[in-house]
C-alpha cells in the first residue's frame, strides 16, 4: 500500500500534461498562434520523436548505432516506394533484429 | 469492422514497440521487488512508458512525493503539445476524456500521419487506436512482471520498429504538407538537442525549444 501516493501523484501529474491544453483552450482554440501551432508543429514534433527513438535505444557499440539509422533510411525509402507502412515497417525491424542478434556487433 | 481492421493494421508496429518495451518494463519492476498488480495498476493510471521506468527505481529509492510529482509532469509535458495539436479534432469527438487520457506518442503519430478521418468516424479511428495501443502496453507490463524471469526470451533489437513507426509517419505528415523548413527546424532542433540535452530531458527540453523558435520566429514558417 506504501505504493499508492506514488501512483497517485504520477497520474495527477501525468494528467494534467495531458487535461491542461484541452481545459485552457477549449473555449478560446480559435486563436491565431493556436491554429499556427497545430498546423506546425505536427511535422517537428515527429522528427524529433523519431531522432529520440533511434537515440534511446541501446547500441553495444558505434557501428550498431550505424546500422539501426541505415535501417531507418530504409524504412523511409520503402515507403517512398512500396507506400505500404507494414511492409516498411517490418522488413527493416527484422534485418536490424538479424544484424543486432547475429552479426557479431 | 474493415475500418476496425485497418484500425488494428496501423497499430501493429506499436505493438512490436510496446510489446518489448512493456515486457522490459515488467521484468525490471519484478527484479526490483515491486508486485505484478502494482505494475499493472501503474500502466493503466500513469500510462506513460519512459517515465514509468523511473517511477519505479524513485520508489524503490523512496524519493519524495513531490520530487516524484515534479519529474512526472517535467517528463511528461510533451504530451501538453500532443493534446494542443489534435484540440480542434478532440473538440469535435463524442468520447474525448479517454482519448485525451491516453493519448501517448505512438497515438499521436499515428492519428496525424492518417489522412481518412471525418465526421463519421473520428470517434472509432481515435478511440480504438488510443485502446489497442493501451492494451498492448498493459498487457506486455503484467505479463512481464508475472512471467519475466522464468522466460528467456530475446527479442534485442526489437525496439527498433517504433524507430520506424515514426521515420514512416514523419515521412507520410511530410509528404501532406511538403514545408522543408519546418523539416529543417525538426532536424536542427532535434539532433543539437542529443548533444545539448540529458536523454531523459531531451523530448522535454526540444519541444520547447521547437515551440518557442515557431512563436518567435512565426514569420519563417
Amino acid at each position: 500500500m506504501e505504493y499508492l501516493p506514488y501512483i497517485l501523484a504520477g497520474c495527477v501529474a501525468t494528467l494534467l500534461c495531458r487535461f491542461l491544453p484541452y481545459f485552457l483552450f477549449k473555449k478560446r482554440s480559435n486563436g491565431e498562434v493556436l491554429k499556427y501551432l497545430e498546423r506546425r508543429s505536427t511535422l517537428v514534433i515527429m522528427i524529433i520523436l523519431t531522432i529520440y527513438a533511434i537515440a534511446s535505444m541501446k547500441f553495444d557499440n558505434i557501428w550498431l548505432g550505424a546500422c539501426a539509422v541505415a535501417c531507418l533510411f530504409l524504412a523511409i525509402t520503402l515507403q517512398i516506394w512500396r507506400k505500404n507502412s507494414l511492409i516498411s515497417i517490418a522488413v527493416p525491424t527484422i534485418l536490424y533484429i538479424y544484424i543486432a542478434n547475429f552479426s557479431g556487433l | 469492422m474493415n475500418l476496425k481492421f485497418k484500425i488494428f493494421q496501423s497499430t501493429i508496429a506499436v505493438m512490436m514497440g510496446y510489446a518489448s518495451l512493456g515486457f522490459a518494463f515488467g521484468l525490471y519492476g519484478a527484479s526490483m521487488g515491486m508486485p505484478s498488480w502494482i505494475m499493472g495498476i501503474t500502466s493503466v493510471m500513469v500510462y506513460a512508458g519512459s517515465v514509468e521506468f523511473l517511477f519505479v527505481a524513485f520508489i524503490v529509492s523512496g524519493a519524495n512525493l513531490w520530487g516524484v510529482f515534479f519529474i512526472s509532469f517535467l517528463l511528461n509535458f510533451r504530451h501538453f503539445f500532443y493534446t494542443l495539436g489534435l484540440l480542434e479534432e478532440i473538440k469535435k469527438l463524442k468520447f474525448r476524456y479517454y482519448f485525451i487520457y491516453a493519448l501517448s506518442d505512438e497515438t499521436y503519430a499515428l492519428i496525424k500521419s492518417r489522412n481518412d478521418i471525418d465526421d463519421t468516424n473520428r470517434d472509432l479511428i481515435f478511440n480504438f487506436t488510443a485502446f489497442l495501443n493501451q492494451i498492448y502496453w498493459v498487457f506486455s507490463v503484467i505479463l512481464g512482471s508475472i512471467l519475466g524471469s522464468n522466460l528467456n526470451l530475446n527479442y534485442k533489437g526489437i525496439e527498433f520498429s517504433l524507430a520506424a513507426l515514426f521515420g514512416v509517419l514523419s515521412y507520410e505528415v511530410f509528404k501532406r504538407d511538403k514545408n522543408n523548413r519546418v523539416a529543417m527546424l525538426g532536424f536542427g532542433v532535434g539532433i543539437l538537442g542529443l548533444f545539448l540535452f540529458p536523454l531523459h530531458y531531451y523530448l522535454f527540453c526540444s519541444l520547447i525549444l521547437v515551440m518557442l523558435i515557431l512563436i518567435i520566429f512565426k514569420r519563417l514558417f
